[in-house]
């Protein structure tokens, strides 16, 4: 009798210092976690503006949030940095869940490099399923190599595709990216200038991006119930076209120029917030990193003023 | 008027060199280089900029030492590797790269592909590697394509085009076709660009590869497979 309960205790001792020990199953690296205010407040323990904005969020039994990296070139210089930003962020969407934070936890798709999942405990308590894209734009880390590479003009098509995609059918949609100074989120490289640097002139004057995300957003009955632009000055360059028929869409913006460190942290604060259904007040705390004022903000989700 | 530019100066000098490396990135060419100018006048700075590992400033202190080109603290850097779950610490060093650090850095890169690193930081690896032109075993480039993390494989996939239309030999046909077989997807659509991007003296090799992917069972890579 002894033997075989011995035999399970070992048995469930291995499979426990398995779990604690395996590589994916470390907690996210520090240095780009969100800070959030503690204790969190989050839908569960809220009725009110709160409950009702993840009500709305997850009415359906799974959430699809799509994130696309844009081509992020550092012209002059050749490189092209979103293809690493993917990786830092996929490492931590897998990494194992410190307490109350919960851009962590995901599984990726074995057949899909792009997909993650995780299940949640809904708003009414009932599991529900974040489905989470991660796509990028660039095919490797050198802006001169990726104009010879015919992946790129893929990579490019694919990415702009699905986002704009996700904006008439995603639940959420986070653009990591360049404003090219208003010309609009941007999934290839760069037109430049003789000197080099890019063409921000063109890019003023033709607005591809912002023109495609206007439209995109116009034609649809389902447009995204949340959009963030991790992206320089995106409140002022993009705020006005976040909206769909006349109406606002919810959205994360930053008033000023963004720290790529820091726009990576409030992406993160973002997916965070939204799998923990944090309220306004730790949902802001999570976005505003490296900030001395709030110059990353959250607009329109919590329909009236939400519990503190 | 020479009060007030010394007065300037000072104040330029009090800053915090936080506020000097923000403006490294994001800001003219100009404001860049007094930025430069101002982080070299500070006393102690690689002091501030290692303990700042240790913070969420890190990443500023990284593209200082880029900007700078601070070659002496590549010792320090490369301590840090084997923790750089985000590869920025391994760019950090990759920008180091000149034709006195070159043998070093290859080196240390070497050793890193072949190790149990962060995916982030062995993926910047293999494409400085790559980028350089610098052949390692085939056995490795085709473990690397069987690694855990998909960054890697990626990565391994990336290097192996760079190599192929870098050296025209065609043994980097080999992880190419290995390539053919993986999972997710992605990776064979990688392979089968890197296919017809062959240089025209592997072209037709590289042409009879693309039989196995002709019935893919994914739409995407059977469209790019043609």
């Amino acid at each position: 009798m002894k033997f075989p309960l011995l035999l399970g205790i070992a048995i469930l001792g291995t499979c426990l210092m398995w779990w604690l020990l395996r590589p994916s199953a470390l907690p996210p690296p520090l240095e780009l976690q969100p800070r959030f205010s503690s204790p969190v407040v989050s839908a569960l323990d809220q009725k009110g503006a709160c409950r009702d904005a993840y009500e709305a969020l997850y009415h359906d039994r799974r959430l699809q949030m799509v994130v696309v990296f844009g081509y992020k070139d550092a012209r002059p210089s050749r490189f092209v940095g979103d293809r690493y930003e993917r990786a830092a962020v996929a490492y931590h969407l897998a990494s194992r869940c410190p307490k109350d934070y919960h851009a962590c936890g995901f599984t990726r798709d074995p057949a899909d490099g792009d997909l993650f999942r995780k299940q949640i405990r809904g708003p009414d308590g009932v599991a529900r399923w974040v489905e989470l894209k991660l796509i990028h734009a660039s095919s490797g880390p050198d802006d001169d190599e990726n104009r010879k590479d015919s992946y790129q003009q893929w990579m490019s098509r694919h990415a702009e595709g699905e986002f704009l995609r996700a904006l008439q059918s995603a639940d959420v949609v986070l653009y990591d990216g360049h404003s090219r100074d208003g010309g609009g989120p941007d999934f290839t490289f760069p037109r430049l200038r003789a000197d080099g640097e890019p063409h921000y002139w063109w890019y003023t004057t033709h607005k591809p991006g912002l023109k495609k995300m206007s439209e995109a957003l116009e034609s649809t009955d389902t447009p995204p119930k949340l959009v963030g632009l991790f992206s320089c000055v995106s409140t002022g360059l993009f705020g006005k076209a976040l909206a769909s028929r006349g109406k606002p869409i919810a959205r994360v913006t930053s008033a000023e120029l963004l720290y790529y460190a820091d726009a990576l942290t409030n992406l993160l604060g973002t997916v965070s917030s939204l799998a923990g259904m944090w309220c306004e007040e730790t949902f802001q705390n999570a976005i505003s990193a490296g900030a001395k004022q709030k110059k990353t903000r959250l607009e329109g989700f919590f329909p009236r003023a939400s519990p503190k | 008027m020479l009060k007030i530019l010394l007065i300037l100066s000072s104040l330029a000098q009090a800053a915090h060199w936080t506020d000097h490396a923000l403006r490294l990135t994001g800001e003219s060419l100009a404001v860049r280089n007094n930025a430069i100018r101002a982080l070299k006048a500070i006393p102690n700075l690689d002091a501030e900029l290692q303990a700042a590992f240790q913070t969420r400033q890190k990443y500023l202190a990284l593209d200082v030492i880029s900007a700078l080109a601070r070659q002496n603290l590549l010792p320090f850097l490369s301590t840090t590797l084997t923790t750089d779950e985000s590869g920025a610490t391994t760019l950090a060093v990759q920008s180091l790269l000149s034709e006195g650090t070159r043998e070093r850095i290859v080196s240390i890169f070497r050793d890193g592909v072949a190790s149990n690193g962060p995916p982030a930081s062995r993926m910047v690896m293999w494409d400085t590697l790559g980028r350089l032109a610098v052949a390692v075993e085939q056995t490795q480039v085709l473990q690397a394509l069987r690694d855990d993390s998909f960054e890697v494989r990626d990565a391994a996939l990336y290097y192996t085009r760079l190599l192929a239309r870098a050296s025209k030999q065609t043994r980097w046909l080999v992880p190419l076709r290995e390539a053919l077989s993986l999972d997710p997807f992605q990776l064979r659509l990688r392979a089968i660009h890197a296919i017809h991007d062959l240089p025209a003296s592997l072209k037709i090799e590289g042409r009879k590869l693309l039989e196995l992917c002709r019935k893919d069972k994914v739409y995407l890579v059977r469209e790019a497979c043609k």
